[in-house]
Order: structure tokens, then sequence, then C-alpha cells
């Protein structure tokens, strides 16, 4: 009896299971996929040509500035870096390119390699990076009120960076205009459009200034560790700037902080 | 005396490995297991999609991460439900949302644009609206969203108390009919609507949604 006890007791619990009649279920399903492509915008407002004519003593001696002369502002769904980068085609030691040159045979003492870095910027409001790693440069970023023309030189202070490769980074100790070097140095993603952080964070107004001096040896170029990169210091006292047209190129890279 | 109890020990040991499959069976499944059979079975009672299986939402404007993008109406749910002889068929909608993500708790990252970890989209980023003519469901024409739970469900009609259909007034309607002679009860729009913001790291991303419909 026992026997027969278990295979029956296994059919009752396969029959209680089970029902007379079939079922109601049934599904459909749907995939929903998002892409999230990344979105760095960088939009430039000001001239694209951006010219220092000197052709008064008191140019030379007070130098030339163009305030407000670019406005950056920027979108990015991603944590970003901003920084501007001088360059030039000649590739040969961050100088600029010389277009033309003025007068007859030239003075030994006039040179023609004229520092990228004599091109001096200056930006509205500081770095509002985070900064988990500090920067070890001198200056982080481009803020330092230009100096005045007639006082004391600090070279370098608002000196643009220069690489002959403006993709190039730049690194910990040199300047951004926001975010700076390192994953841990960085703004935040958003919009000068939505103000969801302040505004600020995402437009910059750019003041440009170049400071010949007399003789022509731009005393405020110089390195971000504040290495004078003036042309009497580079190639000996009493050499200066050869007349002529000079040319070089600012790029604004906006990239995603890395 | 011995004896008795040494079968019962027996028997246990037999239906033991029984019960314990019935019950997990029934766990893996829980959301969408039928546990009575009152309605007749597919085909007679069924959920008829025709809108595309695959719903894509693709961000490459930053005003689409701010204000976010909206497919309305994208999948149509028609319903159809038959009571079995001598019974009423009382049936229940449900949506589950799925993951193949290791968390369970965000999307499964299909192709990551970017070597820089970050965060990564939450589940209860996708909001669903459902809606019909009569307004049958339980929360017609409002956006929610799933808890951040693998298979996490939420209730378009339940199943606790019987509606008869053909009022029209927002009842949730849920026994015997069918969309093609009820429309406005039997039909179901789905609304998905995605507002990420820039606070996820960039990629291709893939999340399920079931809609189940059983007794």
């Amino acid at each position: 009896m026992k026997k027969i006890f278990k295979p029956l007791a296994v059919v009752a619990a396969l029959a209680l299971s089970t029902s007379s009649f079939a079922q109601l279920q049934d599904e459909k399903n749907v995939t929903i996929t998002m892409d999230l492509q990344p979105i760095l915008q960088l939009n430039m407002q000001g001239a694209e040509n951006v010219d220092f004519v000197f052709d008064k003593i008191s140019q030379y001696i007070g130098g030339i500035t163009k305030y407000g002369a670019t406005q950056l502002t920027v979108s990015s769904t991603v944590a970003w870096d901003l920084y501007a980068v001088g360059h030039s085609t000649n590739g040969i030691n961050n100088f600029w390119d010389q277009a033309a040159t003025y007068g007859g045979t030239a003075d030994p003492l006039a040179v023609d390699n004229l520092p990228i870095s004599l091109l001096e910027l200056h930006q509205n409001h500081a770095n509002p990076g985070t900064f988990t790693t500090p920067p070890t440069g001198n200056w982080r970023d481009y803020s330092a009120a230009f100096t005045l023309a007639t006082g004391t030189v600090a070279s370098g202070q608002n000196s643009i960076y220069a690489n002959v490769n403006p993709y190039t980074t730049p690194t910990i100790a040199d300047k951004y205009i926001a975010g700076h070097a390192g994953t841990d140095n960085y703004m935040n993603g958003g919009s000068y459009l939505t103000q969801t952080n302040p505004v600020n964070n995402f437009k910059y107004i750019i003041d440009y200034r170049i400071v010949p001096g007399l003789p022509a040896s731009f005393p405020w170029a110089g390195s971000n560790v504040g290495i004078p990169e003036d042309l009497q210091s580079v190639n000996g006292t009493g050499s200066y700037a050869q007349a002529g047209i000079y040319t070089m190129n600012v790029k604004y890279v906006l990239t995603e902080n890395q | 005396m011995m004896a008795s109890l040494f079968n019962n020990i027996c028997l246990l040991k037999t239906l033991l490995p029984l019960l314990l499959c019935f019950v997990a069976s029934g766990m893996l499944h829980a959301q969408c297991v039928p546990s009575t059979s009152n309605c007749m079975a597919p085909p007679n009672s069924e959920i008829v999609m025709t809108t595309p299986a695959t719903i894509d939402f693709t961000f490459d404007q930053f005003s689409q991460y701010k204000g976010g993008i909206a497919f309305n109406g994208s999948s149509i749910l028609k319903i159809k439900a038959q009571d079995n002889p001598g019974f009423a068929c009382k049936w229940k909608l449900i949506m589950i949302v799925q993951t193949m993500a290791a968390s369970g708790a965000e999307w499964e990252t299909t192709v990551p644009y970017s070597n820089i970890s970050g965060t990564k989209p939450p589940l209860d980023l996708l909001e669903i609206r459902v809606s019909n003519q009569c307004g049958t469901p339980i929360k017609n024409m409002q956006f929610q969203h799933f808890d951040n739970t693998n298979y996490a469900v939420l209730e378009i009609i339940d199943d606790n108390v019987l509606n008869a259909s053909g009022a029209c007034n927002g009842t949730q309607v849920n026994s015997a009919g069918s969309y093609l002679s009820n429309y406005g009860e039997y039909v179901f729009n789905i609304d998905y609507r995605i507002k990420p913001n820039t606070t996820f790291t960039p990629g291709r991303y893939q999340i399920g949604v079931k809609f189940c419909l059983t007794e």
C-alpha cells in the first residue's frame, strides 16, 4: 500500500500544479536603446584676425591692448578642459612667422625670432575648475591683471601657452582657461545656455596685449615658471625685434577632461 | 513505528525536490505568471503589438540632453481577453524592466564612447506614460519610472477587482473583451521620455521593457 502511495503522491502534486483550463499569459517586449553621444561645443565671437600695428613710440612703450576681442562660450555634456595655445607654421622653437621684413640690411642686433610667449592673454575671471591636483606653474590661468607696461616686469604672467603641436595639451605646469591637466582637474558639463552651473563657468572674455618695449625686446615674454624669454635674455643685451610683419595663430581647444 | 517514520522520510525526500522546483519556477517568473485559469490562453486572449520592438533615443544635440527626447505612442498594445467557459476572466497588465547590467540598477552599456569611467544611467531615467481613450490605466497620462531594480514592475491594470467594460469612465477595466469591439478600453498607448542632462558618461545603452498580460 505504501509503495502505491508514493507515486500517487507525485501524481497528485503534479495534478495540483496544473489546471483543467489553459491560462492566460502573454507578453510583448520592447527594447529601449539610448545613444548618449558626447557633445563639446565651443563658440567664438570676435574678429578672427587681431592686428597689432606699432607705428608710434607710445605704442612700443605702453603696448597695445585689445579688450574683449574674443568671447568664448561652452556647451558640454562631459567634463571638459579649455586651453589656449599659440603656435606658428615655422615649427621652430615657438617663434612667430615673419611674413615680411621692413628695411634693408639688418642690424646684427635686430633678430626675427620673436617668441610666441610675447603675446599676453587676460581672461575676465579665474579658472573655476576643480583642482584636486594643484597646478604647479606660477599661474594656473590668465586671470591675473596685466601689469603696467611701465611697472615691474612679471615674465610669463600672462604669456600664452606655446607649443609647436597645438593639440598637445598643456601640462600641470602650464595655463588653462578652465579645468586643468589630469583627470581630477576639470570642469563639470553644462552650458552657458542653461546656466545650471554659474554661467561664468561657461563664458570667457579674452583680452590680448603686446608690449614691445624700447628697444623692442618684449620684456613680458616668459615661461609659466617665470623664466624670461624676452629677446635680450635669449639673444643677448641690445637685441631687439627686426621691423616687419609677424604672424602667429591662437587656437582655443575644448577637450574632454583627460 | 520506526519503519513508518523511515517511509515518511523517504516520501519527503521524493516530494521535496518537486516542491522546490515549483517554488523556484514561481519565483523566477513571479511577475508574469497566471494564478487562475479563468481566461482563455493565447491566441484567444493576447496582447497584439504592431509597433516597433525597438525604440532608439539618440542624443547628439545639447538641447536634447537638457530638454530630453519624448516618443509619444511609440508602443500601442491591443488587448483581447476571453472567458474560459463558466468562468469570469479577470486579467492584469503590467510592465517589467530588464537590464543585463551587472549591478541590476543601471542600463546595460553596449558601446562605451569614452575611456573615462563615469556615472552610468540608472533604470529610473526612463519615463513611461500609459494612456487610452477611456483613461483606464492606474496612472493614466502620468509619466512614471521604474525603481532602480532589475525586474521592477509598474502596473497598468491590476486584478484586485473585476471591472466590467463598457462604461468608459476611467475604471480599470479588466474583464473579457477585445480591442476590436472596444478600442477605448482595450488599447493602450505608451509614451517614452528620457531627459539625461549632462550627468552620465557617453555611450550606447539599452534596457528591455516587457509588457505582460496575465491573470
